[in-house]
């Protein structure tokens, strides 16, 4: 199986004063293709950190990251930015949707890859449909339910159709059939699509239903199941 | 970015549908102002005075002789005569001065004349204006005959050269022409042609007329700019006994005195004073007087431009306020929205293509704002101007 991400002493500190804070402290981590993998622990264990060094947001103090065999150069914005531009799409904890903007709008609301320009709205549609959305195309988030707004982010992160897909809490603030919807829809998308997610979650039943479970705890990675 | 940046201009502008709203209202009111404009009307009773006495006013005198009246009343030897005489009594009554202008196409032999220029070009029926008559293109235009004091009255004023005096020769008739005729001919070029009084005669062009010059005629204003200004003068004999002649000079003599009446006496003073004049002179049945009031309609028709102007006024600040409206108000919108930011940063835009996308698309309407504002802006302090002006004027 291809290693799609491959993180090897991955270590980050904060100087907060005089004091330095480790907030990731020597990470290895190894994500297949096609995996949808829960990054598990309790807030302020790294999970958030780690996801967004793997996106790009953020650069390790030490340590390197490979994404689908390529090592990560983390040394200028330009290179970090690349990352979700080509390779990752990021789904935050917060729904991040624009109130006035229909679904459609906002799912395509940073689209500027040239080949959309071609079936572009066929394939929007698809995505949309594939997430059980395209009934609510031209609605407005506030008639949506906080499932189905969170599909919507994922929605967004399919658009760009990048092989890599990490998201923060993408059910932190659902109901348990709501969450358990979105889960099912980005298993089905690490399986059917060959998409690498990697979920970050606290909810020991929504991490039951991925394929693995990664423990985090202050920093390091305690366990893997 | 391009894409995207439309996307969200086009996207702004559209979901603000309270602005669209306003848009909407304004563009109906626009569409009325233009409408109400255009359609300024003032009721003809507005221009008729009551009383005895009123401001100076302007009268026309139509003649009654047409049809059997016309055959009875040229049946007398004398017709020409008694038209002469009441000619004369006109013009040297003593309460109201008596205009010579007759509104009546002469014919100017040149191939150069334009249809504008033609009697029926209004109409449409040009191609009756115009004929091939030995190998010369005949044009009848538009021509009005005037004495002097009709050119005083109106204001006429040429650009270059001037006004025929009394004592012009009797080879070439005298005519200031319409600001158009520049470039067709020059001053003292002449100019064969016909005129209703003497048939084949020359013209010599003594003048052209200001652009723009105008004069009130039977009710409304004519342009002159494409008119020929000929002086109500017969070069030939006026005593001519042939048939042909004499024809020609009853239409030169009813064109004498079909002019208009300026008085400060009402319609019912002057019209007994004409009808005095026509028992006087023997001309049966008297003619009769209609009032058209000049001075008032010019009153009326600054009124006119002034309401007009208003209504300009109103239209450019409801487009101004409209553009306002539409294109930088939704903007700021964007700007404030700090989802988009946060949308575009997870995606990968840096933070200066951000920066970017939201400076261009506030900026983008709002150079436009400015670039059309800026027209209208001038548009609107010229109106003001005007109307200013024109307050002056009708105070």
């Amino acid at each position: 199986m291809n290693k799609e991400i491959l993180v090897e002493g991955l270590t980050k500190t904060y100087n907060v004063t005089t004091n330095i804070q480790t907030v990731l402290d020597n990470v290895d981590l190894c994500i297949y293709k096609g995996e949808l993998v829960a990054l598990m622990g309790a807030s302020g264990c790294g999970k958030t950190t780690l996801l967004k060094i793997l996106s790009g947001m953020s650069e390790p103090t030490k340590g390197d990251v490979y994404l689908r065999g390529e090592r990560v150069d983390y040394s200028s914005k330009k290179k970090r930015l690349s990352i979700r531009r080509e390779i990752v799409s990021y789904i935050p904890q917060t729904y991040s949707l624009i109130d006035e903007k229909t679904i459609f709008e906002n799912t395509i609301i940073s689209v500027r890859k040239k080949e959309y320009k071609e079936n572009y709205y066929e394939k929007v549609y698809d995505i949309l449909e594939y997430l059980g959305l395209d009934n609510k195309a031209e609605s407005f988030p506030p008639f949506l339910s906080s499932g189905e707004k969170q599909r919507v982010t994922i929605a967004r992160a399919l658009v760009d159709d990048k092989e890599i897909i990490l998201a923060d809490e993408p059910t932190g603030s659902l109901d348990e059939k709501n969450a358990q919807n979105v889960v099912w829809r980005l298993k089905s998308l690490a399986h059917e699509y060959g998409k690498t997610i990697i979920m970050a979650t606290h909810d020991e039943e929504m991490a039951n239903m991925c394929d693995r479970k990664i423990y985090m705890s202050y920093g390091k990675i305690k366990e893997e199941k | 970015m391009l894409g995207l940046i439309i996307r969200e201009v086009v996207f702004s502008i559209r979901k603000n549908k309270i602005l669209l709203f306003i848009l909407m209202i304004q563009l109906l009111a626009v569409s009325i102002f233009f409408r109400v404009r255009d359609n300024i009307s003032f009721s003809d009773d507005l221009s008729l005075p009551n009383g005895e006495e009123c401001e100076e006013a302007t009268y026309r005198i139509i003649d009654e002789l047409v049809g059997p009246a016309e055959s009875e009343f040229f049946s007398h030897s004398d017709a020409i005569m008694r038209l002469r005489v009441m000619n004369n009594m006109l013009k040297n009554q003593d309460n109201f001065s008596y205009l010579e202008i007759y509104d009546n196409p002469c014919v100017i032999i040149s191939p150069l004349i334009k249809d504008e220029m033609l009697d029926l070009y209004e109409s449409g029926d040009t191609e009756m204006n115009q004929m091939i008559y030995n190998g010369r293109v005949t044009n009848e235009v538009k021509c009005l005959w005037v004495d002097l004091e009709a050119v005083d009255y109106y204001r006429l004023k040429c650009q270059k050269g001037s006004f025929w005096d009394d004592g012009n020769n009797k080879s070439f008739l005298p005519i200031v022409l319409g600001s158009d005729y520049k470039d067709i001919f020059s001053i003292g070029d002449i100019v064969d042609g016909y005129s209703p009084f003497d048939g084949e005669i020359k013209y010599i062009v003594n003048g052209f007329l200001e652009k723009g010059a105008f004069c009130m005629y039977h009710g409304s204003v004519k342009n002159l700019d494409r008119y020929v200004v000929a002086p109500l003068i017969k070069l030939s004999n006026e005593k001519s006994d042939e048939e042909n002649d004499a024809f020609q000079d009853r239409i030169y003599h009813l064109f004498k005195v079909n002019g208009v009446i300026i008085s400060k006496d009402s319609l019912q003073r002057v019209d007994e004073v004409i009808k005095e004049i026509c028992d006087e002179c023997g001309i049966t049945p008297a003619s009769t007087v209609i009032l058209e009031s000049d001075t008032q309609n010019k009153v009326i028709e600054q009124k006119k431009e002034y309401m007009g102007n208003l209504l300009n006024l109103l239209i450019v600040s409801s487009l101004i306020f409209s553009i306002v409206s539409v294109l930088i108000f939704p903007h700021i919108y964007i700007g404030r929205n700090r989802q988009y930011f946060n949308i575009l940063w997870d995606n990968g835009f840096s933070l200066l293509e951000v920066n970017a996308i939201v400076c261009i698309t506030l900026s983008i309407p709002l150079i436009l704002c400015v670039m059309i504002c800026g027209k209208m802006l001038w548009l609107l302090i010229i109106l003001l101007i005007v109307t200013c002006v024109e307050l002056r004027v009708i105070n």
